[in-house]
């Protein structure tokens, strides 16, 4: 009976909404997606990927491999093996690199230059090991002082614990879906170039990316699931909880205290939102690595933006981030969909040359295996460039000009605004589904720009914008025509 | 919305079920009201690594059977049964649905779609009844939770000869890495499986920082890089990780062979007095010139290098320590082992503690061999 009605609903909803998927267009002409070759008995769960000064490519696998690619010759060669589902590498020289492993961050070292690895130097170990198979360790990213950030992933109670456990095991924060049962499982930790470890911030589930931007502020993504309404990008600071509770069993003065146990208002009153929402589902279930366009415009008109992976869609997305009232927030919209993209896109990393080479995993969950690499033709794509708040409503800035006669109609911007929810639940629905009224719209001289006025405009919503019927001014359509902005501060 | 919806009782759930597909009616008319007498049951469970339990179900048309689908995964899965050849045209349409996918459980409004479970959580149940035809045919099944669908599936073989189904690593109506891993190879890397080697995994009976070596002579050994000591050492084979790398990592790799060997002391080393057991500090290893890993940690100031190899009698192994900044007397536990024969090159052995100076302890080996 009630699938029925189920149905019928659904059937309505076709017929008068037309539901407004997100549409999934060739990005073509401008970016092409190509396919590299990997070797023979690797299991391609690519857990990190980097580029060598001399601008061979360097890539860490599941089972353990590290191998490096030479474009030239297209052949790959075996430089190290063995290690502990490795999930992040970052070159520091042609024959030296760091090395995430689930036990401890390594320097890996060809010592003697032979092309193969003979030297696996702990960095740190100082953190808890449960043995639960969530336990993933990611980074590093280096700051501009040398230190190093890692970022270490809860475990799950899909799976228990092993009776023998590194570090202190606390039966407090083993309670919980995603948990915390060992020091710093959930945490960002410092890491100084001596190795000494220090507890950073708390309250992450699943951080699988960091990224510094170019002022030196640090970004981590965080996946949908318990407390975690729909996945995020966090900008992280030193002291800061990030929401995600079991983890604050191991920040100081919590020694009495069952976090689990605290009211939600108060927990989300300690905690520090997050500057994008990536609504759960339709955009993006798992976003992987942000990586910076420091391309200087060989990748396309993004430079200065953030790219960010995402496992379960064939999916890049392109984050814009601002300042309002000195905190980040932004918009995000999908950068590739398809155009022969897989999904699975795990890791990210820019080639001496401007290419992005995705490299793909499913380690158990959705997702695919191999390596892709995406290139820019030079033909500028018709996309939003910029999406930014102002005091009554946004300003897109796109990359080329705009049928004004469309960008001036109030009745092309299709906005719809929601949130979800803060709590211990796994995911949330979306609330406060309401549909904003464009009041004005005016195009900029160029026909670049155009500012918009909403009827409404409020902090702690997605604001869901939709321009279907966008095309340039030589009718090129809008690749991408869906953006959200997630609002957290007003303009002053 | 979704959550809601699946608190509804089983029951009332399958009976939901058998309405939709009579709303969404098939040609084929497959599926029977609940309660029907039924030829058979199919238990089929959604598990780990995207994965119905079984890819192949064999029946013989005209028969019904009911398919009892239990979720042991951790994400949300359902089940549709499809047309013959229709598998990638059903998933591309669930993929499609987009918001609307997870209220309709991702079952797209479609005459190839015969039956369908939907979404199910961890835990839940649910079944449907399949009347299959009286032609021979092959149904696929498949969960179309966006991008499962491309390598959760299956195949429903009606036929009158269950004989006559291909080899299943042969099998293109089977998900290829369910076909790879029947066709598996022994090496699970790009290089081959050559001694002396090092795999960092999760092993049994050790911390989850283990390392397993594989040594010449077809012995192998656990050393625990969360502890800095050896765990176990076995003879007859090496590992096989294969159940820890197919999924997410939740089993532990297999030991090929037979232990001889365990450290039944913990960390074995004392410094200065007779009680005091330092906590080590590991740093790390390097790979000596045939590949053998030689780990070092630190105790204090002073700095250990461990080096394993096997033994001139086999079974058996040697280790081989260096300590550098020893200023004080050194005493190492030894472990409690029937059937091997120890013997230290320096020290003097006091019941179950070797005694060492500390120019002693600069350089030492232990010898340890199966008795026969």
């Amino acid at each position: 009976m009630y699938r029925s009605f189920a149905a019928i609903g659904i059937l309505t909803c076709l017929m008068i909404l037309g539901c407004q998927p997100i549409e999934q267009q060739a990005e073509g002409p401008a970016y092409r997606v190509e396919t590299i070759d990997t070797p023979e008995g690797l299991s391609v769960e690519t857990g990190g990927l980097d580029f060598l000064p001399d601008g061979r490519l360097i890539a860490c696998f599941r089972r353990g491999e590290v191998m490096i690619y030479d474009e030239k010759t297209q052949e790959w060669a075996l430089f190290a093996h063995g290690l502990q589902d490795p999930l992040w590498i970052k070159a520091l020289s042609n024959d030296k690199v760091l090395v995430m492993q689930r036990s401890e961050l390594t320097e890996i070292i060809d010592s003697d230059q032979d092309g193969k690895a003979d030297k696996f130097r702990t960095i740190t170990d100082d953190f808890g090991m449960s043995g639960n198979y969530a336990e993933f360790a990611y980074g590093p990213e280096i700051d501009k002082e040398g230190n190093y950030y890692i970022a270490l992933n809860t475990a799950s109670a899909m799976a228990g614990v092993y009776d023998i456990t590194r570090g202190e095991f606390s039966p407090i924060g083993r309670n919980g879906r995603m948990y915390s049962a060992v020091p710093y499982r959930g945490w960002m930790l410092k890491v100084k170039p001596d190795g000494t470890t220090i507890p950073w911030a708390s309250g992450l589930r699943s951080p699988n990316g960091l990224e510094f931007n170019d002022e030196g502020d640090l970004f981590v993504p965080d996946n949908q699931g318990d407390w975690l309404g729909t996945s995020k990008l966090y900008h992280v600071e030193k002291g800061n909880f990030y929401g995600h509770v079991p983890s604050l069993v191991w920040e100081e003065g919590f020694e009495d205290i069952e976090p689990l146990k605290l009211p939600v208002p108060v927990l989300n009153k300690m905690r520090t939102k997050a500057a994008i929402l990536f609504p759960h589902g339709f955009l993006a279930n798992s976003p992987t690595q942000p990586l910076v366009d420091r391309t200087e415009g060989k990748f396309g008109p993004f430079t200065g933006q953030m790219f960010i992976g995402e496992m379960n869609h064939k999916r890049i997305m392109r984050v814009m981030l601002e300042k309002v009232q000195g905190e980040y927030q932004g918009a995000v919209v999908s950068f590739l969909d398809s155009t022969g993209l897989n999904i699975g896109n795990n890791r990210l990393a820019f080639s001496p040359n401007g290419d992005l080479w995705v490299g793909q995993t499913d380690h158990g969950w959705p997702g695919d295996q191999g390596i892709q690499k995406i290139s820019w033709n030079g033909k500028v794509p018709m996309e939003v460039k910029k999406m930014s708040l102002t005091k009554e409503g946004f300003e897109l800035t796109f990359t080329k000009p705009v049928n004004a006669q469309v960008a001036n109609n109030p009745e092309n911007y299709h906005f719809e605004r929601y949130y979800y929810k803060y709590n211990q639940a796994y995911g949330s629905d979306r609330y406060g589904i309401e549909t904003i009224k464009v009041t004005d719209a005016k195009v900029a001289d160029d026909d670049k720009s155009v500012r918009l006025t909403l009827e409404k405009l409020d902090t702690g919503f997605i604001y869901d914008l939709q321009l279907k019927e966008f095309a340039s001014g030589k009718g090129e359509a809008l690749v991408h025509n869906r953006l959200f902005y997630t609002l957290n501060y007003l303009k002053e | 919305m979704v959550k809601e919806r699946l608190k509804l009782d089983l029951c009332r759930l399958c009976f939901c079920i058998i309405l939709s597909a009579i709303f969404w009616g098939s040609p084929l008319n497959v599926l029977a009201q609940s309660g029907t007498a039924v030829d058979r049951t199919i238990e089929l469970k959604a598990v780990a690594g995207l994965k119905y339990d079984k890819v192949r179900l064999v029946i013989k048309p005209g028969t019904t059977v009911r398919i009892e689908l239990e979720n042991a995964d951790e994400m949300l899965h359902n089940m549709l049964i499809v047309e013959p050849g229709s598998r990638e045209r059903v998933v591309e349409q669930a993929e499609a649905m987009d918001e609307q996918g997870m209220e309709m459980d991702y079952i797209p409004q479609s005459s190839n779609v015969i039956g369908s479970i939907p979404l199910l959580e961890a835990g839940e149940k649910a079944s449907l009844v399949f009347k299959a035809p009286n032609e021979e045919g092959i149904y696929p099944y498949v969960c179309t939770y966006p991008a499962h669908g491309i390598v959760m599936y299956g195949a429903i073989y009606v036929t009158n000869d269950p004989d006559s189904l291909p080899r299943i690593d042969e099998d293109p109506n089977i998900p290829e890495p369910v076909r790879n891993q029947m066709a598996a190879s022994n090496s699970m890397h790009p290089y081959p499986m050559e001694m002396p080697t090092v795999t960092r995994l999760f092993m049994p009976d050790a911390s989850p920082a283990a390392i397993a070596v594989g040594m010449e002579k077809n012995q192998s050994y656990a050393w625990d890089a969360g502890f800095s000591h050896l765990r176990y050492v076995w003879s007859g084979g090496y590992i096989d990780a294969s159940k820890q790398w197919d999924a997410k990592a939740q089993e532990v790799a297999e030991l090929v062979g037979e232990v001889y060997y365990r450290n039944t002391a913990g960390f074995p080393f004392r410094v200065a007095r007779k009680d005091s057991v330092p906590t080590p500090d590991f740093k790390g290893y390097s790979l000596n010139e045939e590949g053998y890993p030689q780990f070092e940690y630190k105790m204090g100031s002073i700095v250990v290098r461990e080096l394993i190899v096997p033994a001139d009698t086999s079974p058996g192994f040697q280790i081989q320590y260096q300590l550098d900044n020893v200023q004080q007397p050194i005493w190492y536990k030894m472990s409690d082992n029937n059937n091997v024969t120890v013997t230290v090159s320096k020290g003097k052995v006091e019941e179950e503690m070797i005694s060492l100076t500390p120019e002693q302890a600069k350089q030492f080996i232990i010898n340890i061999s199966a008795n026969k």
